[in-house]
């Protein structure tokens, strides 16, 4: 067993630095100068040479990319000069913002689907078919193109929640940063007010991120308890008086959960780099806009950070994923049984 | 106090928190609650964000936009009434600031200047004759944007030629050739003053390379501190308790960078925001029915314009050029995509800035049959390919884009749209890639002579004339302009050079900006500069 | 967003009639494709002197910012939607139709020298990835279709691999391997023939996804190139339009992609059911 994990590690290792050398490779491929854009139009030709240099552009192709790793690995980041901060800075202060947009979509999506599953595979009926309409819905919708039907319904024509006003509404000042995560900054502080405030923040954007993975576990969720729906044992369980419900609850949904559970941390990485597109949409204060805008500069140090980190945080969530199955599952612990 | 918190807490409590979006607006709350009682903070929200805080860069529009509340210059510009109860900057008149009084030399070339005595910054260091020296050397060695405005864009030799401080009251700088611009110079943000203590503190001073402390700190001694800064989202000012000049009229300014125009927008419908800059022509027509906001707009100095690089085909002919600028509907595209944010013109110099032509610079009518004519007449056989360079993720060029596109279908010019991201099109314009570019921008000083050096100068062909403009005629006019300090001679040169331009049609001249501000009626003080000098703002 | 919907199993009806309706709206989305072709030329006209005009009987979904016709526009939208999304998943299955066999039938270091850079794509977080490459090849529909392409290449790879792995165990490929066939023939002869089913439940599956990828591309502006009309492009003109109450100009592009995809993914659960069935 301890065999499989070392040469799984192995593999996620030459992963992501695989994709290291993959974003490297494609940033240094777009078109511009940086150095010009940094010095500005009216820099002189030394400037920009020297800027260059700042910049280490002016050094071998290999030796930059080592010097990004190694620098990586130290917790040196580099600078960026689209935000005008250290990367490291501008990362995390800004990660928070889509942590706490992500976490709460990727609830909502894991509660959802367990129950809009439960209910679609209890029994066929309308119920069902509303359940396989939403999604089907959820499946075909673009996240920014909900958000932005949010905004239109439920903002603009309602009124019952914040449009595209960020996390807080401007007359409130930031709560003091424990966890980064308003919502329970506020709670902590025992100020009502901004917790009820940044949940009304968080309902939109929250639900256009949450749809489509919603969608998709419940489809997954549904078919997989529609197979165990069937297996003897539920027989079983039943001959032996049990209700229909609880049955359905306790055997057939503790039964199907496998595939979600180990689905969940891939899941919640791509919420994290696909609030890129919500977050435009609400004005959230998180790492998508300053992404767009540096991917647009050509911030090389900005971007390699994100796609390297994404990339980790990638195959952590695929190794977690494995590990939870293993756990649940005694027939996968075998070494060679992962095939 | 006390029953309004109990009145929102029960409020709260009643409506289940996030369900029902108890927002802070529906439980009444109107000011920052951590500080109900004081005078609530000024709060101003821009669309961009600048990329650096130092005086010695301020390359763009964003890069001005807290240097003048952080730092002190020299001297100052004056200010003359707006509209509406506002001022608004006066290029024309150079007041005092850190220097209480100048002297010119006969030849033009030796300035002496004399100081304020006891100016401090907050560190305690003295913001004397050596702190300018200092500061003023710094911007030059560092050859960021900076140095080639304070320099008024003479490179070959550069136009300061030395910076002296023989005792702590007064700063000798010399030029190297008359200029009566360097005042102006002076005055512009490149011309801030810092703390030479805290800057060799963080980095120093290096040629020809910026200094990343200074992108995310001020060294300033202006009006105002910066109290908390989060670069591209939010700021806090206060004011300064040891700067030397009068105190600002806002004890505190809270600063947000609002990307999204819509929440720019609903910001400002709200009453959130005192103070709005950036919104769309669109959202700014909506708000004109508002009770609650007046939107004010400023003659500026920005333009937009199409280039129409004119060493390259097909806008090495002349008649071709003027075609298109007759078939372009530009007062159309004033009313309906700006919604009257802008000022049609035609010629080199904007007629907000001084030495514009009245008698030459009127604006081309459209005309699409003798556009038509003028196409035949040049000979070149269409239809015409066109590649047209705009910015990604601008809305205004975007739709300016469509509209030229149509207009231009019609005199059998093609025109393919390619959408740049900001450092390609940097790349493309900037190098003379580019078969034709939207840009929006001005001058960082508001005079003829530094724009036309800027954009129009046979010797800037390639660098920063980017439209590759270059009327052989007015390259004496344009030298004797520069140097005179005679106004109305300046003004004579200026409309001769308008005329020569005029007749080649070397650009479509889209519009002056007429620059908006969305301020709330709440608001008492308001100055505008294209630098955005908030010391006077106030509610 | 990158989740991929391939490993969904179905839950399709064994009812006739989504199939019938399914096929009608992906027709009627055809004939929408098939006629944006007329007015393409007009609909990036722009007439400044009817913007924003609400739905109504001239103007059937109203006009936008530039005042040209929404439903013209989305017509055009179907068009470079439909056929973009085509060229993007038939590429992509042929590449990751090629990376499998060679990985699959060739020799073990050919697997893991292939596979590895697979795995490092799909490590990345998919849309990042393609904006990157989009912007790389410079802005414009061309480069977000290579976008999508490299992203989608491993996604068949990795499906397909493990089936052609499974084929070798089968006795039709052992035996073919035994008579010492080259290796191209058992390929193209017996393999292929064996992943069809495969691929085409994959092809299906990722044709949703490229339309929605190439929309997202555009909504933030590395894809179609103004005033190309597609749909992606379309919804993030409407976004500044949102909050002053036109909510026309965005939601009318939104509402036809997700018809579309909607449509494609029924279908796609019914190819999927008739398979388990036969199965």
């Amino acid at each position: 067993m301890f065999r499989d994990i070392r040469q799984r590690l192995a593999a996620s290792v030459v992963t992501i630095v695989l994709a290291s050398f993959v974003s490297f490779v494609v940033l240094r491929a777009l078109p511009g100068d940086p150095a010009r854009l940094i010095a500005g139009p009216l820099a002189g030709q030394e400037t920009i040479e020297a800027t260059r240099r700042g910049l280490g552009l002016d050094e071998p192709f290999f030796a930059q990319y080592g010097l990004f790793l190694w620098d990586f690995v130290r917790g040196d980041w580099g600078y960026s000069f689209s935000v005008g901060e250290q990367v490291r800075t501008a990362l995390t202060s800004r990660l928070a913002a889509t942590f706490e947009l992500a976490l709460y979509a990727f609830l909502l999506a894991i509660v959802g689907a367990l129950v809009c599953a439960s209910v679609a595979s209890f029994r066929p009926g309308l119920r069902r078919g509303l359940v396989r309409l939403f999604a089907l819905v959820g499946l075909g919708s673009p996240p920014f193109w909900v958000g932005l039907v949010l905004i239109v319904v439920f903002s603009a024509q309602l009124g019952w929640w914040p449009g595209p006003s960020g996390r807080l509404s401007p007359q409130l000042v930031p709560p003091p940063s424990v966890t980064g995560f308003h919502t329970i900054d506020f709670a902590l502080q025992g100020d009502i007010i901004g917790v009820s405030d940044s949940a009304a923040h968080l309902v939109l954007p929250v639900l256009s991120l949450a749809l489509l993975p919603w969608a998709f576990l419940t489809r997954l969720l549904t078919a997989n308890m529609a197979d165990t729906a069937v297996q003897p044992y539920i027989l079983v369980v039943r001959s032996k008086g049990v209700a229909a419900w609880p049955t359905h609850v306790r055997h057939v949904l503790a039964n199907s959960l496998l595939p979600t559970v180990s689905s969940c941390g891939l899941i919640l990485a791509t919420m994290i780099t696909g609030s890129v597109l919500v977050e435009t949409v609400f004005n959230w204060p998180g790492v998508g806009a300053m992404l767009t805008e540096g991917i647009s500069s050509q911030d090389f140090a900005l971007v390699q950070s994100f796609i390297l980190l994404s990339a980790i945080l990638y195959v952590i969530g695929n190794l977690v994923g494995d590990a939870v199955n293993r756990m649940i599952d005694a027939r996968l612990r075998t070494s060679g049984a992962a095939q | 106090m006390r029953l309004r918190t109990i009145a929102a807490i029960s409020a709260a409590g009643s409506c289940a928190l996030a369900l029902t979006g108890c927002t802070a607006d529906k439980l009444g709350v109107v000011g920052p609650t951590a500080r109900v009682g004081d005078t609530s903070p000024l709060q101003v929200s821009f669309a961009s964000a600048p990329a650096s805080l130092d005086p010695a860069k301020s390359c763009t529009g964003e890069d001005r936009q807290l240097l003048n509340s952080l730092y002190a210059r020299l001297v100052d510009f004056g200010a003359k009434r707006g509209p509406e109860g506002t001022t608004q900057i006066d290029y024309t008149t150079i007041m005092p600031y850190l220097a209480k009084s100048w002297d010119t030399s006969e030849d033009g070339k030796t300035y002496v200047f004399k100081l304020q005595t006891g100016w401090k910054f907050p560190s305690g260091a003295p913001m004397d004759a050596e702190a300018v020296e200092f500061s003023l050397e710094r911007t030059l060695t560092m050859g960021q944007c900076g140095s080639s405005i304070l320099n008024d864009l003479y490179t070959d030799p550069p136009l300061i030629k030395d910076i002296d401080a023989p005792d702590h009251e007064t700063v000798v700088i010399k030029l190297n050739q008359p200029d009566p611009q360097v005042l102006a110079a002076l005055a512009d943000t490149s011309g801030g003053i810092v703390d030479p203590t805290l800057v060799e503190a963080n980095g120093g001073v290096k040629a020809n390379e910026g200094n990343a402390w200074m992108d995310s700190h001020a060294a300033g001694g202006g009006a105002y501190v910066l109290s908390s800064y989060s670069a591209g989202t939010s700021a806090v000012l206060k004011a300064n308790p040891t700067y030397g000049g009068l105190p600002p009229e806002s004890e505190e300014i809270q600063i947000t960078w609002v990307t999204s125009p819509s929440t720019q927008l609903l910001n400002v419908e709200n009453g959130t925001t005192d103070i709005a800059f950036g919104l769309s022509g669109s959202a700014l027509n909506s708000l004109k029915s508002k009770q609650n906001v007046k939107v004010v707009a400023y003659d500026d100095t920005q333009s937009m314009v199409m280039t129409m690089p004119n060493n390259r085909e097909p806008w090495t002919n002349r008649d071709l050029r003027e075609a298109v600028v007759k078939a372009i509907p530009a007062q159309d595209i004033i009313k309906n995509v700006l919604y009257g944010f802008g000022k049609q013109y035609y010629g080199p110099i904007p007629p907000s800035m001084p030495g514009y032509s009245e008698e030459h610079g009127q604006p081309v009518p459209a005309n699409v049959e003798e556009a038509k004519k003028l196409v035949d007449k040049s000979g070149v056989k269409t239809p015409i390919n066109v590649t047209l360079d705009i910015l990604a993720g601008d809305q205004n060029q975007k739709a300016l884009s469509t509209v030229i596109q149509s207009a231009l279908k019609q005199i059998g010019i093609n025109i393919t749209v390619r959408t740049l991201t900001s450092s390609a099109w940097n790349d493309a314009v900037y190098n003379g890639k580019s078969q034709a570019t939207l840009r929006f921008d001005g001058p960082a000083l508001a005079n003829a002579g530094y724009y036309l050096q800027y954009d129009e100068a046979c010797s800037s062909v390639g660098t920063f004339n980017t439209g590759y403009i270059c009327v052989r005629a007015n390259t004496p006019l344009l030298d004797e302009a520069r140097k005179t300090s005679d106004e109305a001679e300046r003004d004579r040169l200026y409309a001769q050079l308008t005329k020569n331009w005029v007749e080649a049609y070397p650009r479509v001249t889209l519009y002056q900006s007429l620059t908006p501000f969305v301020l709330s009626t709440s608001v008492r003080k308001f100055h505008f500069s294209s630098s955005y000098d908030m010391r006077t703002w106030a509610k | 967003m990158a989740v991929t919907v391939t490993a969904a199993p179905t839950m399709a009806s064994r009812r006739p009639w989504p199939r019938i309706i399914t096929i009608i709206v992906l027709a009627a989305y055809l004939t929408l494709a098939i006629a944006g072709i007329f007015v393409q030329d007009q609909s990036n006209v722009a007439d400044v002197t009817n913007t924003l005009q609400q739905p109504s009987a001239e103007h059937l979904l109203g006009t936008d910012g530039e005042g040209r016709d929404v439903l013209t526009r989305v017509a055009v939208g179907a068009g470079i939607s439909i056929m973009l999304a085509a060229i993007s998943v038939v590429l992509g299955s042929v590449g990751g139709l090629i990376v499998a066999l060679a990985c699959g039938l060739g020799a073990r270091w050919l697997d893991r020298v292939l596979m590895a850079p697979m795995n490092a794509v799909l490590a990345f977080p998919q849309l990042l990835l393609t904006m990157a490459i989009a912007i790389a090849l410079g802005t414009g529909l061309q480069s977000a279709v290579i976008g999508i392409v490299v992203t989608i290449i491993p996604v068949f790879a990795v499906t397909l691999r493990g089936e052609a792995l499974r084929s070798r165990s089968e006795a039709f490929v052992e035996a073919a391997i035994t008579i010492g066939l080259p290796r191209w023939r058992i390929a193209l002869r017996h393999v292929v023939p064996y992943l069809g089913t495969t691929m085409t439940i994959q092809v299906a599956a990722n044709f949703g996804n490229a339309v929605i990828t190439l929309a997202a591309l555009s909504y933030i502006g590395v894809g179609a190139r103004p005033p190309t009309a597609e749909w992606g492009a379309m919804i993030n003109d409407g976004l500044q339009h949102a909050v002053s109450g036109q909510w026309w100009v965005g939601v009318a592009p939104g509402l036809a992609l997700l018809g579309l995809v909607i449509a494609v993914n029924i279908l796609t659960d019914q190819i999927r059911a008739r398979r388990s069935a036969d199965a």
